[in-house]
């Protein structure tokens, strides 16, 4: 098989400086600013949990008042999900998943820079609430109807905070698009769809997710608008509206928003661990399958969110979340079978891979538990589903964002990042967050609700939450060490060459970082493993 | 079969039996048109892969020539007929800080629609009109 050489016919000139970032169509470039807009976000909205953490070190009042409490754990939620954890996705797929199926840019890559302008202005709108007399959103991330309604929730912030949602969710809609066009229609010879690395194939159904769930949150937030500015019901119980109604339209689009930010993060892990095993990945097609059937699945299990309206048929979603757990176990026995007997090794992105494997486990784990209505009824909207839930956001997500980093960020910048303070990272990270979270279990059963700014002193819940903020300070410094490390590899860091981590996939058959249409020279691709089989048979073998 | 085709037609089936299941044991009317949603969803784009991978395999359509897809064979049965890349632009940053203000101009009021719809106008005829390819990829 010959090896293919696409040939460049003009070379496209980019302005420099601050006008080439801002002009820019290169899905690389769009790629990088997604990611540090993303982190950028990411921070912002940790600030805002450490001011939160701040208040809950001790009983009483003593950083903030309710009410700014309320606006900072709604904007942490909201920062989190919608303007770190899905562009982070997009940031990711953006650089890596032209790369992965040889493309040399995206299908419509000024629609590309459109998306990320969308959101990076959807984002300040959100944000910008703060700036208004009466603050900013302050319902929780979910804005449940009634609270989020005019009556209970006047003022400006909650409009632009559903404004600003709705550009970040046309963003994410028109970049789903984007992206799916360049996995079906642009792909190399040779790679056909069973032959996409896992990142792409976990990619394909996280974008099949925000195609069918983000208009389901875009049309929930035009109707919430309406009820609040143009006289609408349609969730004001007084003029005919159902609440009930935007809970079903969030979940609909919520749980799947779960899966599509912890999707593209098991195609990452998957990348990473048979690397560093140096074994092919187990079962690559049960991979696919079981892939497929979380994404289906993730459309069936909404309601559990909402165990306890009284209006949703609980055994039907029970099953159907546990049945959810089938297929994510058929991933973590892939990823334990591709370890077993490996030539393991462990440079920081496999660390961060391996502190994914047992905080997600610990979440889904808990998962299973609050899947079960009874177990739910006890411990809903306290400390136990924070706890939950960011073992599954953070321990899954941001660990598995960080081994992103450590393993990409030598493609993209040519310079790898160092060992030492990645791995200083690694465990500051660990200890910080186990340190933060685990003891909020304790404090859900014990009875702690969420989303409330004090509790009373003398219940038993001063050194839990003592330990918990102190956790989060950890966690802040493991985020100082992470960008001083940035900072300094940046400048100082070992060149990466083109396969540092002698890895698999296509992006590694390129330079670091990528020419402008990223290949001078495909290899010939025969199997999922393109890089693995040229460098053990050579390219003029083909 | 193409697999793209059957990763939609999958999809569509599975959320049609989800959807039976759903209907049967709880009556519930919004989920189960969320769920309808889903399936038509899936099944739209069924039968928009299905066309076009059936019309390439004929030696293409004027319906693959409108959406902008061609054959390439079976790697990529929906391959893009030509890869062309637009030149640095800042029309999708215009573009998106008019449908900002056009969304601003719902909270503070439509005086702020003005800029936007401006800026919507130049940003689409900008789209438009601006040279498509600077550099073409022939791979």
């Amino acid at each position: 098989m010959a090896t293919a050489e696409p040939a460049i016919v003009a070379g496209a000139h980019e302005p420099r400086g601050v006008a080439g970032w801002l002009t820019t169509v290169d899905h690389k470039r769009i790629g990088i600013l997604y990611v540090v807009t993303a982190v950028g976000f990411f921070i912002i909205s940790g600030l805002l949990s450490l001011l939160m953490r701040a208040e809950l070190a001790q009983p009483g009042l003593q950083v903030v008042n309710e009410s700014t409490y309320n606006q900072l754990f709604t904007m942490h939620g909201t920062g989190m999900m919608f303007l770190f954890a899905t562009p982070l996705v997009a940031g990711l797929a953006n650089y890596f998943v032209p790369l992965h199926v040889g493309a040399p840019d995206v299908a419509f890559p000024r629609l590309n820079a459109l998306t990320y302008w969308l959101y990076v202005l959807g984002g300040v709108v959100v944000f910008s609430g703060f700036l208004t007399a009466s603050g900013a959103a302050a319902f929780g991330w979910t804005g449940y109807a009634p609270l989020s309604e005019a009556t209970y929730s006047p003022g400006a912030g909650v409009d632009l905070w559903i404004i600003g949602l709705i550009l970040v969710g046309t963003s994410s809609i028109l970049g789903a698009v984007n992206l799916m066009a360049t996995i079906f229609g642009m792909r190399a010879p040779g790679m056909t769809m069973f032959r996409l690395p896992i990142f792409t194939w976990n990619i394909i159904v996280t974008l099949t997710l925000i195609m069918f769930s983000f208009p389901v949150l875009t049309a929930a937030l035009a109707a919430l608008f309406i009820d609040r500015n143009l006289g609408g019901g349609f969730f004001d119980p007084t003029q005919g509206g159902d609440p009930i109604l935007w809970q079903h339209l969030f979940w609909f689009f919520g749980h799947p928003e779960v899966y599509i930010v912890i999707l593209p993060f098991f195609g990452v892990i998957t990348e990473i661990i048979p690397v560093f095993s140096r074994k092919p990945l187990f079962g690559y097609r049960g991979f696919v399958f079981a892939t497929l059937l979380i994404g289906a699945y993730s459309f069936s299990v909404w309601a559990h969110h909402m165990f306890t309206t009284g209006s949703v048929n609980n055994p039907f979603f029970s099953a159907m979340t546990m049945l959810i757990a089938v297929p994510t176990g058929v991933k973590f026995f892939s990823w334990i079978a591709t370890m077993w007997r490996g030539k393991l090794t462990f440079p920081t992105p496999m660390l961060f891979a391996m502190g994914f494997l047992f905080m997600f486990l610990i979440g889904g784990i808990t998962g299973i538990f609050v899947a079960s209505p009874p177990i739910d009824y006890a411990v809903h909207d306290t400390y136990y589903v924070v706890a939950h839930m960011h073992y599954v956001l953070f321990g899954g997500t941001v660990f598995a964002s960080f081994a992103a980093f450590y393993y990409w960020i030598p493609k993209m910048s040519g310079r790898m990042m160092g060992e030492r303070l990645g791995k200083l990272h690694f465990w500051l990270m660990l200890i910080g967050f186990n340190l933060t979270f685990f003891p909020m279990h304790q404090m859900g059963l014990n009875g702690m609700q969420r989303r409330v700014a004090d509790y009373p002193a003398e219940s038993g819940l001063e050194v839990l939450n003592a330990v918990s903020t102190a956790g989060s300070g950890i966690v802040a410094l493991s985020i100082a060490v992470f960008l001083f490390n940035l900072f300094v590899s940046m400048k100082r860091g070992a060149s990466a060459g083109d396969d540092p981590w002698q890895a698999n996939t296509l992006e590694w058959a390129t330079s670091s970082p990528p020419p402008h249409h990223n290949f001078k020279r495909l290899p010939p691709i025969r199997s999922e493993r393109p890089v693995f089989d040229a460098r053990h048979t050579g390219p003029a073998d083909g | 079969m193409a697999e793209e085709l059957r990763f939609f037609l999958r999809t569509a089936l599975f959320t049609i039996l989800i959807t039976t299941i759903y209907w049967l044991v709880s009556y519930e009317e919004a989920g189960t048109t969320l769920l309808i949603g889903i399936i038509g969803s899936a099944v739209f784009f069924v039968i928009l892969i299905a066309v076009n991978v059936r019309a390439a395999r004929r030696g293409g359509s004027k319906l693959n020539a409108l959406l902008g897809f061609a054959d390439t064979g079976p790697d990529s049965p929906l391959g893009l007929a030509e890869d062309v890349f637009p030149a640095p632009s800042a029309t999708p940053l215009i573009a998106s800080v008019a449908a900002t203000l056009v969304g601003a101009g719902l909270i503070y009021g439509p005086w702020l629609w003005i800029p936007g719809v401006a800026l919507s106008l130049a940003a689409a005829w900008s789209w438009l009109s601006e040279p498509g390819d600077t550099a073409k990829f022939t791979g």
